[in-house]
């Protein structure tokens, strides 16, 4: 390998890893949004004022494109991921979970807070009571990525495995992780291949712009 | 549901969306840094793979940036209900 291509490998090496972490990132911030838009309905049960509805609407809608945000990151990854791998065979970032096995939602919550200098950390003293595992996060990126679906038999079925990612049942996904990435990352990338896969079969999919 | 714990539930929904502004503004630095990383290191490369990153990349910062407008509307609208509550 020439030093050129060591260098830039070396480089969209941190790229990946950079968009990676902005990616678990914006899943924290989409858990945020879901849970304001819970307790805004909540509160708003009886009333029909147009203000609290106005509150609940653009939350909603703040929810869903900030969960896109994470499944876009999650796509960009891939694709550098994809291009290291097709110019620099074996250089892609080892996108492993330390210890070999893909950690719980719970550590990850924990290692996060003790990190955690930003708005993530208050995600995650937030979130960290119920968040037991990546279910709920894979849910909100299922929904993102496959927002048309309305519990329909096929693609529930799709997503039931993803919400298992941390299990064993993956060994070349876990062979394909980072350190870093945290197993939030591994929802995303999964749920992202199984959305470049619609998008094959789909090319209007990401040609929708903001209403 | 009391009034005032109308008004509770409402603070914290408004708390929890301030979270996620907190985090959305932290990103949007993040983001913009990292595209410039990955538009620097991809030089002019045509590559299939990069156009897609970039792509991708370049749009979850414009999608940021909406849902950051939505969710501060929610918390303006959700402010004012509060205040009409009062």
């Amino acid at each position: 390998m020439s030093a050129s291509i060591a260098d830039v490998a070396t480089q969209f090496r941190d790229v990946i890893e950079r968009i990676d972490r902005a990616a678990v990132a914006a899943l924290g911030a989409s858990t945020d949004t879901e849970q304001a838009g819970g307790l805004y309905n909540d509160a708003a049960v009886g009333s029909s004022h147009p203000r609290i509805r106005a509150a609940i609407t653009n939350t909603r809608e703040g929810s869903a494109k900030t969960a896109k945000v994470a499944r876009l990151l999650a796509e960009s990854a891939n694709a550098f991921t994809d291009y290291l791998n097709a110019i620099a065979p074996g250089t892609a970032p080892a996108r492993q979970v330390s210890g070999g096995s893909v950690r719980t939602g719970a550590q990850i919550v924990e290692d996060s807070a003790t990190k955690s200098r930003t708005g993530f950390g208050r995600f995650v003293q937030a979130t960290s009571a119920r968040v037991d595992d990546l279910s709920e996060i894979a849910r909100n990126v299922a929904k993102a990525i496959d927002p048309d679906r309305g519990g329909s038999g096929t693609a529930a079925a799709r997503t039931v495995p993803v919400a298992a990612l941390p299990s064993t049942d993956v060994p070349d996904a876990a062979a394909n992780l980072v350190v870093i990435a945290i197993a939030g990352a591994v929802v995303a990338k999964k749920l992202a291949e199984l959305a470049r896969r619609r998008h094959d079969n789909r090319d209007d999919q990401y040609s929708e712009g903001d209403r | 549901m009391s009034v005032d714990q109308v008004k509770a539930t409402i603070r914290e929904g408004i708390n929890a969306a301030e979270a996620a502004i907190t985090i959305l503004e932290q990103l949007r630095g993040d983001i913009a840094g990292t595209l410039d990383l990955a538009r620097y290191t991809a030089h002019d490369s045509r590559h299939t793979h990069v156009v897609t990153g970039l792509a991708r990349l370049a749009e979850a910062r414009r999608e940021l940036d909406t849902a950051r407008r939505r969710l501060t509307g929610g918390i303006d609208a959700a402010r004012d209900y509060l205040k009409i509550l009062e």
